[in-house]
Parts: structure tokens; sequence; C-alpha cells
């Protein structure tokens, strides 16, 4: 019994894992870990030498597309895994935001503290959000969730008492003095949250998601709990966004409803339709896309969210596994390339 | 002789007040008219091809915006620019179609509802490229464009929003009830497959609808132009009034979103009045999760299944 439970359990994790990681067949394995192996060192090595490469405005940004990682990644498991839409992940963002600055502002909380209550806060959220909405599904959960979200800016326009209106808050202090160093703690927790995530995928939890996306009836014929699978894919995705409103908070210094508007919102969605929904790296390339391109594409002038608009439309139509999916394409023609030709020297 | 001051003010504020009140209801009962036709314009595509138009909102602009260019800057007369603003939104209708629908065929919600979204991005940007973020505005009919009925003010473009949205209305509702066309485009949203097999061109059927519902959103933007001061973003606000309107009426129902955009117009109106306007958008999303919690069938409490 419990022998047949793990076997369809592996079974269902093989399917998953195919679909997660592409078409690995005829790629020797070990060639993949090396070659994961040295990706990750690459990358590392680049984020620990690139204040040294860039000026203060470009390390900004790059903070700050770490920030947006760190929310991206939220919708990438709510929509990508969980199957779920939200055009309202501004909305949390901005409460994380609010709660890490207004903790640290009026009351003297420190970073340890404001940046996890920050993230609780999203997660509280979430819930209070969730279980209204949990029985809906694909349209009205969308227009639900734009409708948080105007709630939400309505609050943080019109509750002064609390958010200051349009005047927003004011003088939030970096807990370190060095944007290089803010920067490698922003990198850092987005990081710990990727490999959290990482890992969430091959748990019951994870697993139940690709399920719930596939088919959701079937998922729940075979005893997958519906409601709270969603409600945990919204948690996280709350946490994520609050996370990253922390650290926006404290990067930018100053915060206002307008950075967590509906336009907000579509830029974060933005982000990981380009990067690639399916993939938790399509956060991370879409939010370096969308955060580099727009100061570089300013000689478009203010059409570049046209510009936005039709490259959201053509990755869809054409391409609907974004950047990411493009990239780990190339990966996997390659490693079956050297594997065949590696393949072909050992048995000459 | 204070007493009967006091009594005299009394009874006088009272018929301001009655006036007043009479004056905003119309306003709520012509904003409340607009947001029906919007949430009747999309639950067409809805019921027949089965997606959700997020850009909804930003096709009432164009239509708006396409209001301007032919009455004020082509200098066209008013009928004439509106039946010509009419069919140029069909024929977009009819294109629309090609780019968000046609090649999405079978796709999941999430990859539409995305598709009309960025769709919606481009319609509200192209439109800030050509036209400029400062507002425009259809130049009204009248000079001095309010009738007073006993005391009461009520604008005329507001009359004439109320009273084309009925004509308009009636018709949508003559075409589903007496017209073979209409028969045609309701089986083929009901059952392309079964619709096809008895002889209905289900495809036609579709592009019609598709342009059935632009035109409808045409009407809409240019019946608001005169009242409205036309901004590129305008069209968040009128889908989300709209999808609210469709929400309350059972999402599939053109009586309900006659209902469901009468009592959001009406009631966002009288609570700007004489609440608090700041947090006017408040209460309707409020009202439209409580609808989706409590009733998400409606307000006519239709059975909504899902299919498997």
């Amino acid at each position: 019994m419990s022998k047949s439970k793990s076997g369809s359990t592996s079974a269902l994790k093989e399917i998953v894992q195919k679909s997660q990681h592409g078409n690995l067949m005829g790629v020797n394995p070990t060639y993949l870990k090396l070659f994961r192996y040295v990706s990750y060192f690459l990358f590392v090595g680049l984020i620990a030498i690139l204040p040294n490469l860039v000026n203060g405005l470009q390390l900004r940004l790059a903070t700050l597309a770490s920030i947006w990682f760190v929310a991206t990644m939220g919708l990438q498991v709510l929509m990508g895994q969980a199957g779920l839409v939200s055009i309202g992940q501004a909305a949390f963002v901005g409460v994380g935001a609010y709660t890490a600055a207004i903790l640290a502002t009026k009351h003297g909380f420190s970073f340890l503290l404001t940046i996890p209550i920050g993230g609780l806060s999203g997660v509280i959220l979430a819930i209070i959000v969730g279980f209204p909405t949990l029985k809906l599904r694909g349209h009205y959960l969308a227009i639900a969730s734009i409708g948080v979200g105007q709630i939400i800016l309505v609050l943080m326009v019109n509750w002064r008492a609390v958010t200051n209106g349009m005047d927003g808050i004011t003088s939030i202090i970096r807990p370190v003095e060095s944007s290089r160093v803010y920067f490698y703690i922003c990198v850092a927790i987005g990081l710990a949250i990727a490999a959290a995530l990482y890992s969430l995928r091959n748990t019951p939890v994870g697993l139940a998601f690709t399920a719930l996306r596939t088919d959701e009836t079937a998922a729940g014929a075979m005893g997958i709990s519906v409601a709270w699978h969603y409600l945990i894919a919204f948690m996280i995705s709350g946490f994520c966004a609050g996370v990253a409103g922390g650290l926006f908070a404290y990067n930018e210094g100053f915060i206002s409803p307008y950075g967590f508007d509906l336009g907000q919102s579509i830029v974060l969605l933005t982000m990981i339709i380009i990067g690639g929904l399916r993939h938790i790296s399509g956060a991370l390339v879409g939010a370096i896309l969308l955060v580099f391109l727009p100061p570089n594409l300013e000689f478009l002038g203010s059409s570049y969210m046209v510009i936005y608009g039709i490259a959201v439309l053509l990755v869809i139509l054409f391409a609907p596994d974004g950047a990411a999916g493009a990239i780990l394409k190339i990966r996997d023609k390659f490693l079956r390339k050297i594997s065949r030709t590696s393949g072909e020297a050992s048995n000459e | 002789m204070g007493v009967w001051d006091g009594v005299n003010l009394g009874m006088d504020i009272t018929l301001r007040q009655v006036q007043d009140f009479l004056q905003v209801l119309t306003n709520g009962v012509a904003a409340g008219a607009v947001y029906a036709l919007v949430a009747v314009s999309f639950i067409l595509v809805y019921k027949a091809v089965g997606i959700v138009n997020f850009a909804a909102g930003e096709i009432v602009a164009v239509g708006g915006y396409v209001g301007v260019v032919l009455a004020n800057i082509l200098g066209l007369p008013l009928v004439l620019s509106l039946l010509i603003c009419i069919v140029l939104m069909s024929f977009f209708g009819y294109g629309f179609q090609f780019v968000v629908y046609r090649p999405l065929k079978g796709k999941s919600f999430l990859i539409i509802a995305i598709s009309t979204l960025a769709t919606g991005i481009i319609l509200a940007n192209g439109i800030q490229l050509i036209f400029g973020p400062a507002p425009r505005r259809l130049e009204p009919l009248l000079a001095n464009p309010t009738v007073d009925i006993k005391g009461v003010f009520i604008s005329v473009p507001n009359l004439i929003i109320i009273f084309i949205s009925i004509l308009t209305l009636i018709g949508i509702k003559f075409l589903f009830a007496k017209t073979r066309l209409g028969f045609q485009m309701m089986s083929t949203a009901q059952d392309p497959e079964m619709a096809k097999l008895l002889g209905i061109n289900t495809d036609k059927m579709v592009s019609i609808t598709f342009m059935l519902s632009f035109a409808i959103a045409g009407l809409v933007g240019f019946l608001i132009a005169p009242v409205l001061y036309l901004v590129p973003t305008m069209g968040l606000g009128i889908a989300l009034k709209g999808f609210a309107a469709a929400i309350i009426g059972g999402f599939g129902e053109v009586n309900g979103a006659i209902v469901g955009g009468l009592s959001i117009g009406i009631l966002e109106i009288l609570f700007a009045r004489y609440l608090s306007s700041s947090f006017q958008s408040l209460l309707i999303f409020l009202v439209v999760l409580g609808f989706l919690y409590f009733r998400p069938e409606g307000i006519f409490n239709r059975e909504i299944g899902q299919k498997v």
C-alpha cells in the first residue's frame, strides 16, 4: 500500500520534473550537474564583483532588480505553479513597504525585524484576501485581485493618520551606509527565498500546485485539498511581496502610494511573463530585463509602455515560456550536443 | 417670529435637499447606464467565446478619442460622427479577435487574460502617444447644457446618455429575443459544436459578436466624451465599474448587467455626495468582493456551474 503510494509519487515527480526542467532526454546527468555548478559559481562571482564594474546609478538599478526579483518570485509560485491570476501584486508589495516603513520610522524597529514583519503583513493580507476569493477562479479572481489592489491603494491615499496620504513616508534610513552592502543583502535574501522555493517544488505542496494547475478537478478528486493549497500559494506570494516591499522602502528611503498602483502590478506581471512563467529563474530574468531596459529605452520617450504591451503580447503568442524558457532550451541543446560528442568519443 | 423663521428655513433646506437629491440621482442613473452598457459590451464577448476582455475600458477610451477626432478635429456633425465612430469601432472589434482570440483558441485562461491586458496597455499608451496626456473633451452640444425642471437642474448630455442607453439596451434585448441573428449568436455561445452541426456559421457569429461589443463600447466612449474629460488612462476606472456591474448582475446576463450598472452608478454617486468622495471607490470594491463571496451567482441567483 505504502509502496504503491510512494511509487505513484515518484512517477508524478518525474512528470513534474520533466515539465519543470524541460526536455533533458539524452543529456548526461554529470554534465548537467557540472553545468549547474559552473553557472552558479559564475553567477555568484558576477554578483560579488558587480559593484566594482558599474556606477552608482547602475548599482541602484541592480538592487532594485533584486528586490523585484523577490516580488516576482511570489507571482511565479502563484501563477506559474498554482495557475492562479493576480493583477494586484503591487498592493501586497505596498503593504509590506508601509508596514516596514512605519515600524522603522515611528517605532524604531530594526531592519532585522521590519523585513520579516513586512513579509508577515503580506501573508496576513493574503489570508484576508484569500478567504473571500478562494472559491473564485479565472476571471472572477483576476477582477477581485484588481479590486483588492484598488482598495489598498485607496487606503494608502486616504487613511492619512497611518499612511500620511500622498505625501508618503519619508526618511526611511537604510540599515547599512554602503549601497554596495545593501545590494548584497538584497541579493542574499532573494537567493535564499529562491532556494527555498526551488526545494518546495518537489515537496507534496509543490507537486500539489502543479497538479492543481494542470487539472483542478482531477487533483481534487485525488484528495488534494484545493482551497488549502491555493491559500498556501497566496500566502507564499504575499510573503515574497511583503519582503520585497520592505526592501524597497529601505532602498528608496521614501514611499508613497504612487509606487504601488495597478500600473506597478502590471509591470510585475510583465516581468514574470517576459521572464518565463514556468521557471523561478524567469522571475530573475524578467526583473533584470524590466529594470534595466526602460532607462535604456529613453530614446523611445513615453512610448516604452507601448513596447511593453507589444512585447508581452508577442511573448504570450510566440514564446509562452519566456526568456528563461528560451535560455534553458539553448542550454539543453548545448548539453545534448556535448553529451553526444563525448559519448561518441568514449565509444571510439 | 423666531420660531417661524426656523421652520421656514427648515422647509427651504428640505426642498433644496430634495432638488439636490434628484439632481444627484439623475447623474447616478446616467453613470449607471454607462456602466451597464460597458458591462453588456464585454459580457457579449464573454458569453460568445468565454474570454473576459480586460481591455474593455481602453476600448471605450478609443471610442471617445475617435469621437473627438471626428467631431472636433474633422468638424463633422455630431450624429454623423457618432455613426462613423460606431462603424469604425465595429471594424476594430473585427480586427481585435485576430490578435487576442483566434491565435489563442484553447489556451489557458491566464494566457488569454494577459493578452487582453497587454492589448489594453498598448491601447492606453498608444492614445497617450498620439494625443498626449492632457485631457480632451468633445465640445458640448449646447452653450448652457442644463434644463431646469422645477428647480432640478439636469444636464442635457446626461439625459441623452440615459435615452440612448435605454434605446441600445432595448435593441440588444430585441436582437436576442426576436431575431434570427440573435438566436444564431446565442446558440453559438451556448454550444459551438452543435451550432456548427446545425449549419450556423459560428466563425461569422463570433465576428459579429466582437463587432457588436466594440460598437457598444465605441458608443459609450462617444456618449461620455462631452461629460467627462478624456484622458489616456481613463479606461481602467470604466472597466472596473463595468466588471463590478457584471459581477453584481451575475456575469453573463444582460438584465443583471443593467441592474448591476444602475446600482453601482447610483450607490457610488450618493456615497460620494453624502458620505465621502475619497472612499467612494473603496465602497464599490467592497460591495463587489461581498458579492463575490456571498453571492457569486449575482443578484438574481442564477445557478452557475463549472465545466469539467
